[in-house]
């Protein structure tokens, strides 16, 4: 089993399901594209680069919504 | 400047704090703090401020009390529908708090203008409502160099995080603008808990008394997200980053622009 | 130098308070002397005192209050 560390929370996958990059990632978990940002090993991702960020086996990950209401 | 017998007793439960003492709370009643946006998050900001004392609390919005907004909007009473927020907050700030001078500003918050306001002040709280005004706050105290509080919104979860400019993480470095689209919006469809805005509004009040008195911790190069749902507090680490267009090494933002409001196109809402 | 509080018929924590004020006001070093009720107030002025850091030289009971010579630590 592969897993990532998802806000806070360990997520589990078998290896031929593990996503390889962000936007996979995010596909999986069902979240949009445009309403993150992401933080892999603390480094912040903005929306245009999760195509080419690579997701690999331990990583830890933050997914940071926009949020506009007040 | 000496507390009155008044204020001694107002004031009592801060004084007797260690960290605050007579000489925080004078600090408290000589500070000015801007609330910009009179909605679910700057109704609790406001009325806590006020009730601890600072001294000058500046109101600004541009937008009328709409019943829908009461349901969260706890300074906005049933009889203010359809008066000027500026106006319905300061009456209940003077009501809780006469010691509080209340300057309003019943505008929008636009690049033309936001930065002669906000350098009238010692600390600002973003309690607006869509991103390009968020944006342009974050700028804005940039180029002041004013601390502020951001705070942003939706459905059962929230966000918060303090900027000291060129100092610390701001707003751009983790979210490098708007989001594409209406993603996030502040839509009426997308609903909030109405006691959200209170947990978070209250968290940007408790940031602002903080940094005037110097005490404790900022909530500074990390992001707090709420989920009131799973009441799980978490801290994001938000560094600043060499690239960010406004703080970082070779900015592209070098002035006030107003990024134009987002509207949203989900039927049936009027935004 | 020393500074004088009379603390008597103030009820608590509206005491301690002034005590904290009067304390800021006095120099490191210098002693405040404070007059104070019996009861509720003489035993929570030492404690709170005491979280200050500040020290207490003398106690002494008068009729119905107490009279603390306190000197300012911190
Ligand atoms: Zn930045």
């Amino acid at each position: 089993m592969k897993s990532l560390q998802i806000n806070g929370q360990i997520r589990q996958f078998l290896p031929q399901e593990m996503p390889s990059t962000l936007s996979a990632l995010l596909e999986k978990l069902g979240i949009g594209a445009t309403t993150v940002v992401a933080e892999v090993d603390g480094q912040i991702v903005r929306p245009e680069e999760f195509t080419r960020t690579a997701v690999r086996d331990g990583q830890t990950i933050e997914l940071i919504k926009f949020m506009g209401g007040g | 400047m000496s507390l009155t017998e008044e204020q001694i007793q107002r004031y009592s439960r801060n004084i007797i704090l260690e960290q605050v003492g007579g000489a925080g709370q004078e600090k408290l009643l000589s500070s000015r703090v801007l609330i910009v946006g009179l909605g679910g998050l700057g109704s609790p900001a406001a009325l806590y401020l006020a009730a601890a004392g600072v001294g000058t609390i500046g109101l600004l919005d541009g937008d009328v009390v709409d019943l829908t907004n009461l349901q969260r909007q706890v300074i906005h009473h049933t009889k203010d529908v359809g008066k000027r927020k500026v106006a319905s907050a300061r009456s209940k700030i003077r009501a809780v708090n006469p010691d509080a001078a209340v300057r309003s500003h019943d505008v929008w918050a636009r690049a033309d203008s936001i930065r002669e306001i906000i350098r009238e002040y010692d600390f600002v709280i973003d309690a607006t409502d869509n991103f390009p005004a968020k944006f342009l706050i974050n700028d804005a105290c940039y180029f002041e160099g004013i601390p502020f509080s951001h705070a942003g919104i939706l459905q059962f979860e929230g966000q918060l995080m303090t900027v000291i400019p060129g100092k610390t993480a701001c707003y751009r470095c983790v979210f490098a603008g708007p989001p594409p689209g209406n993603a996030g919006a502040p839509c009426g469809q997308a609903g909030v808990l109405g006691v959200l805005s209170g947990v978070i509004g209250s968290l940007q009040a408790t940031e602002a008394i903080k940094c005037l008195l110097g005490i404790g911790e900022l909530l500074t190069g990390s992001l707090l997200t709420y989920s009131a749902l799973t009441m799980d507090f978490r801290k994001v680490p938000a560094k600043r980053r060499a690239d960010c267009a406004l703080c970082g090494q070779d900015p592209t933002i070098t002035s006030l622009v107003d990024e134009g409001k987002v509207t949203c196109n989900r039927k049936g809402c009027k935004r | 130098m020393t500074a004088k509080l009379d603390l008597r018929g103030v009820p608590c924590p509206l005491n301690l308070v002034k005590v904290k004020l009067a304390i800021e006001k006095v120099a490191v070093g210098d002693i405040l002397e404070i007059e104070i009720d019996d009861g509720e107030p003489i035993q929570n002025l030492p404690v709170s005192l005491g979280r200050q850091g500040q020290e207490i030289l003398e106690t002494t009971e008068q009729q119905g209050y107490f009279c603390l010579k306190v000197r300012r630590r911190l």
